[in-house]
């Protein structure tokens, strides 16, 4: 009877770790980062239609090529914009140093304000290589919903001192336009950067 | 005991002691900001080495057209800005004005503020006097 037992013990036994290693050796290649959220699929963007601080068109073609990183905010935000700017500076400068490129776009969600010249002077302010982008309603309403980014026009004292509430995450676009992975604050320089040289190393074209 | 009760109830009712009094600022820094910027912000730690709690309002200063303290906060992924009216310190206590946190928000400079410069910004406390710090205009972090 008990020499049975043992014998049904033993073969659940060696069936449980059979399918453990089976699981564990049949799992797609996964990469882990500590920094953000890595979607277990990437997102196809379909084509949108933005203005650059240029004045050129700037669509999905645009985020093509390159890993880039979207963030979102308003040239009048006196606190998180300039921090997470600054930030991103430091964070091209030092994957940049290491060889790993990834351009950096800030979407303004305040249209009403934020002119192409006055994104200009704002993003390139911190880097002149960083691109600001913005959109009319409603095509801005509908990239943002696609790209995750809530946002919403808050009162202030006086009518041109309104703020906006804004999702403050930062949005990583790989090289086919697809998003990776969300990071949100707050933003730890050294862990965002060994993240993103994993993610960028896993997908080699 | 009636008498004790007239003081005690003025002492209360009259903040005639109230000021700035033990209130000392620190590590103050405005962030620099691209030229046309309409916003700014200030960052310092406002420590109060006296005894009794301090409350600051209404900050001034001749660089701009306006200052509020604010509080950026995190909600549901969102950032939002919360206004505040007041800020209190406890006697030993410090209030800090940091990046992400809370803010002194510096509208419309009236002059363009760059790294190295320097501007006076002044608290007022509930007492007549205010306090004045310096607060250096710096690129980082």
């Amino acid at each position: 009877m008990s020499s049975r037992l043992i014998t049904v013990a033993v073969a659940v036994g060696a069936a449980v770790l059979g399918l453990a290693a089976a699981s564990f050796l049949l799992r797609p290649a996964s990469v882990e980062i500590k920094s953000g959220t890595l979607l277990s699929q990437p997102r196809q963007l379909p084509d949108f239609s933005l203005v650059a601080d240029n004045g050129q068109p700037f669509n999905l073609a645009s985020l093509q090529g390159h890993w880039t990183i979207l963030f979102p905010g308003f040239t009048a935000c006196p606190d998180v914009c300039p921090t997470t700017l600054a930030f991103l500076k430091n964070l091209t400068g030092k994957l940049g140093s290491e060889g790993h490129k990834f351009n950096v776009v800030f979407v303004s969600v305040d249209p009403d304000r934020d002119t192409p010249e006055r994104m200009a002077s704002y993003v390139h302010f911190f880097n002149p290589g960083f691109v600001g982008v913005t959109a009319k309603e409603p095509e801005l309403g509908r990239f943002t919903q696609m790209m995750g980014i809530a946002y919403a026009k808050v009162a202030g004292k006086t009518p041109e001192t309104y703020t906006m509430d804004h999702t403050a995450a930062l949005i990583l676009v790989d090289p086919k336009g697809r998003i990776t992975a969300y990071f949100t604050p707050p933003h730890h320089m050294d862990a965002m950067n060994a993240d993103l040289v994993t993610i960028m190393n896993s997908q080699q074209p | 005991m009636k008498t004790f009760l007239c003081a005690a109830l003025l002492f209360s009712a009259l903040p005639v002691w109230a000021g700035c009094e033990g209130l000392q600022v620190e590590n103050a820094w405005v962030r620099a900001a691209p030229p046309g910027a309409t916003m700014m912000a200030g960052y310092a730690t406002v420590k109060n080495a006296g005894s009794k709690l301090r409350t600051l309002r209404d900050i001034s200063s001749k660089d701009f057209n306006a200052i509020e303290i604010h509080k950026t906060v995190v909600e549901n992924g969102v950032s939002k800005m919360i206004y505040l009216e007041t800020v209190e310190i406890a006697a030993g206590g410090d209030a800090r004005f940091e990046p992400g946190g809370m803010h002194l928000m510096l509208f419309n400079p009236k002059r363009l503020l760059k790294a190295g410069d320097t501007l006076q910004l002044a608290f007022a406390c509930g007492g007549k006097k205010r306090l004045k710090a310096d607060f250096a205009v710096k690129d980082a972090p």
